[in-house]
């Protein structure tokens, strides 16, 4: 256990956010007399930006989201997965206020999320589109005075954003007259006009080619550094596994894992290692499987097996190898195993990692 | 902020300035103006039906000179004539001058009018309040020096139909009575004139036996007030509601709405659309009235207006509420069409709910303004607008009774605004499959 001063409740505040509480919010909904005097120990905590509490959703005979609860903080992307018709955009639609929970509540800065509030939001949703008759320029400023822009500022700002996303030249242009890809870069300046604080993407990199899905990873990265808060959802991993700091993933409804993708990724290692030899594995008692990668054999450990045992045995039998490495799972493969554990036991509870501050670099 | 007014401000002109809009705005016209004519002919047709089968005509005769029995001999004067001028007046065409007068002739010939001679004043006018008679000539005993004549006829006829025909009638029954007896020379000049129109009067009979004068042109303008702004009601309706829900069904299917759901509530984004869309549907509707010579219309409800600002107000608070009423019910039932002709299938529904109604029973409501079927449509907030307009024109309803009925309409806006803003975000959502009804009721509870 720690020895710093307030060590112990900030581990009591971790344990606290890692079951999805936020202590922020138990504090502040105390009783003024029974509040710690000093709230120095909440010194170097992160402060979530929005809180997600208990939040349920059900449609005539689904359940869409189920007691989920989780936060985010701000200057973190934050990666929201899960397979299809899991409740992501539900739970999305919740956040923008598109639809009303049918219990729980979000908080915005520990406020109750209001209009004040929404337009600080940027929403950018999977189902997007453009009115195809009417001009790009004039369409960016219906959408930023929509956001609290006026006329003059929605205009310079639509321009500024159209020339940072390559699109010099299209403003008087009708939206039926862009490429697909283009729509997608009008309709993501768009979202980003009014410099909202909170961006929310829905599948912001379908339908864009390597090099425009470059520019709106630089785009991304540019508001985190910016102090925005990122909430990226989508199913191609490798973007989960390159932008985002924290994650929760969402299955039929309810939460299945949730925390610091770092810290996810290390509690899922150690059921794999990669092993460089010719050998026959496959026989050693903590082995499950053996499949090639590479020149290499990924060996699958049994449940309750550690690396260090299959180290032993293959020290303990001499055989050679010239490459020993604890697997780290990818991200596509924690949430392939997450969706396979979740449908053969649905009742398990969420898999909750320690939530590390700060973002990456 | 309230993003109302960008939505307000975004939807008029991005409406006004499709090119499908100036086609339409400046096209429309000529189409109303055949289509116009086509409709005027069946209530001229109706109209010479029902003077067919009018009541008798009383006439109190104190000049001691009317032979009614020559009423019966003008129809049956010349039983060949009536087929004679059938022969002229179609080798005439209707559209002569001359074609015309024979048409006229053939009208008498074929509905003649019965007059009944009538002791006393008193008696004609207790018949007219018992509605044996429909209206009632009184000679006074100087009708030879002046010409002068009283016509009195009862309250509840707002126009009295056929009005010009009996007239004319009487003038000649006049005069075959004027020429059947032995007049004398400083009387002659009546033959020409049998009727002198500037020295006549007429009056009204009210429902407790008073009596006034009648005002033609109060009357007419009193029912103009009210036609004009049910007719500007269903045609805005008609114009607005096309509009609203090519809007609506535009952003659902370029998938817009949920941007726009992101930074507008879906209650102002329905509201800022039927403003802004009523707007530019209003502005067409104002082309075509100005361009299809309306505009005397208008004229003639401005001047009423200064004359009965009351009536004027009730009939514009009308005119608001139905509209949003109506309107709201449309986008918000139009929103759950998968596509455009599936939502405009939705939205007539609530044309006919409007319209139908009072459609079927304008002619009891203006005969009885006040009988508990005119006060339920009238406070029954989907068919109070129009039904109310109606009403008002008779000038027989009591502030209390129009009150109720704009409360009713206030509260049925309040809730189809709520209602609408629910189903409006549940259909808005749901690209390609429309809602269960389960689904339905259920957001309909929550609003």
């Amino acid at each position: 256990m720690s020895q710093e001063p307030g060590g112990r409740r900030k581990a009591e505040l971790r344990a606290w956010t890692a079951t999805g509480e936020s202590f922020h919010r138990l504090y502040n909904s105390a009783p003024a007399g029974r509040r710690p005097l000093s709230t120095r120990f909440l010194e170097g905590l992160p402060v979530p930006l929005l809180q997600f509490s208990r939040l349920r959703k059900a449609y005539a005979t689904t359940v869409a989201v189920d007691d989920v609860t989780f936060e985010v903080r701000p200057g973190e992307v934050f990666g929201l997965l899960g397979p299809n018709g899991a409740g992501k955009t539900s739970l999305l639609r919740m956040l923008i206020d598109i639809m009303a929970p049918d219990s729980g509540e979000i908080l915005f800065d520990g406020r109750p999320l209001g209009p004040a509030e929404r337009e600080r939001i940027g929403y950018l949703p999977e189902e997007r589109g453009l009115y195809r008759k009417e001009k790009v320029v004039d369409i960016l400023i219906y959408f930023g005075m929509l956001k609290g822009l006026s006329r003059r500022a929605a205009r310079e700002r639509a321009l500024r954003w159209l020339d940072r996303v390559g699109l010099q030249g299209v403003a008087n242009r009708r939206a039926e007259s862009l490429s697909k890809g283009m729509q997608q870069k009008v309709q993501i300046a768009g979202t980003l006009l009014h410099d909202p604080q909170i961006l929310v993407m829905d599948e912001p990199f379908s339908g864009l080619d390597p090099l425009n899905t470059v520019l709106v990873k630089e785009i991304l990265r540019e508001r985190r550094e910016a102090g925005a808060l990122v909430i990226l959802s989508t199913h191609q991993m490798p973007m989960v596994e390159e932008l985002c700091d924290r994650v929760a993933m969402i299955d039929r409804g309810r939460l299945v894992l949730y925390g610091d993708l770092e810290e996810i990724r290390r509690a899922h290692g150690g059921s794999a290692v990669l092993v460089g030899t010719d050998a026959d594995l496959a026989g050693l008692p903590p082995v499950a499987a053996v499949e090639r990668q590479g020149g290499l054999r990924k060996v699958w450990l049994r449940e309750g097996a550690r690396p260090r045992d299959l180290m032993a045995i293959i020290e303990e039998r001499r055989i050679p190898i010239d490459h020993f490495e604890v697997a780290r799972m990818s991200v596509e493969e924690i949430f392939v195993t997450t969706v396979r554990a979740r449908a053969a036991d649905p009742a398990a509870p969420p898999v909750v990692a320690p939530a590390a501050a700060g973002g990456k670099a | 902020m309230s993003k109302v007014p960008v939505v307000i401000a975004r939807e008029f002109l991005s409406t006004v300035r499709r090119r499908s809009y100036l086609i339409v705005t400046i096209g429309m016209p000529f189409f109303l103006g055949t289509y116009v004519s086509l409709v005027g002919f069946l209530p001229a047709y109706f109209m010479t039906q029902a003077g067919r089968s009018q009541k008798p005509v009383g006439v109190v005769d104190l000049a001691g000179l009317v032979r009614l029995d020559e009423a019966q001999v003008i129809g049956r004067e010349d039983p060949g004539a009536g087929q004679a001028a059938r022969v002229i007046a179609d080798r005439l065409g209707p559209a002569s001058a001359q074609g015309r007068g024979v048409a006229a002739l053939l009208e008498e010939i074929d509905s003649p009018v019965e007059f009944q001679p009538v002791a006393t004043k008193e008696e004609a006018l207790q018949r007219l309040q018992a509605g044996t008679l429909q209206r009632v000539y009184l000679l006074p005993a100087d009708y030879l020096g002046t010409g002068a004549i009283e016509t009195y006829q009862a309250d509840a006829q707002i126009f009295g139909l056929g009005k010009a025909k009996i007239e004319r009638l009487f003038a000649r029954v006049l005069r075959r009575s004027l020429s059947a007896g032995r007049l004398p020379d400083e009387f002659r000049a009546r033959l020409d004139r049998p009727i002198n129109d500037q020295a006549s009067s007429s009056f009204v009979v009210k429902p407790d036996g008073g009596v006034e004068p009648l005002q033609d042109a109060a009357r007419v303008a009193r029912m103009a007030v009210p036609g004009v702004f049910a007719l500007l009601l269903v045609m805005s309706l008609m114009t607005s509601a096309s509009y609203l829900l090519q809007g609506v069904v535009e952003e659902k299917e370029n998938r817009v709405i949920e941007i726009i759901l992101s930074s507008v509530p879906p209650r102002d984004l329905l509201f800022g659309k039927l403003l802004g869309l009523g707007a530019a549907g209003l502005l067409q509707l104002f082309v075509w009235v100005s361009l299809a010579s309306f505009a005397t219309s208008l004229l003639a409800a401005a001047a009423m207006a200064i004359l009965d600002w009351k009536l004027f107000l009730f009939c514009f608070l009308f005119f608001i509420g139905g509209f949003l009423m109506m309107g709201s019910l449309m986008t918000g039932t139009g929103a759950m069409g998968t596509n455009a002709r599936e939502s405009q299938q939705f939205s007539a529904i609530w044309t006919l709910c409007l319209v139908l109604p009072p459609a079927m029973t304008w002619m009891l409501i203006m005969d009885e303004p006040n009988t508990w079927l005119a006060r339920g449509l009238s406070w029954f907030p989907l068919t109070g607008p129009i039904t109310m307009m109606i009403r008002l024109g008779t000038g027989k309803v009591a502030a209390w009774d129009a009150l109720v009925a704009l409360g009713c309409l206030a509260a049925g806006v309040y809730l189809a605004i709520r209602a609408a803003a629910a189903l409006f975000r549940l259909g808005l959502l749901m690209y390609g499959k429309r809602p269960t009804l389960s689904e339905i009721a259920r957001q309909l509870r929550r609003a």
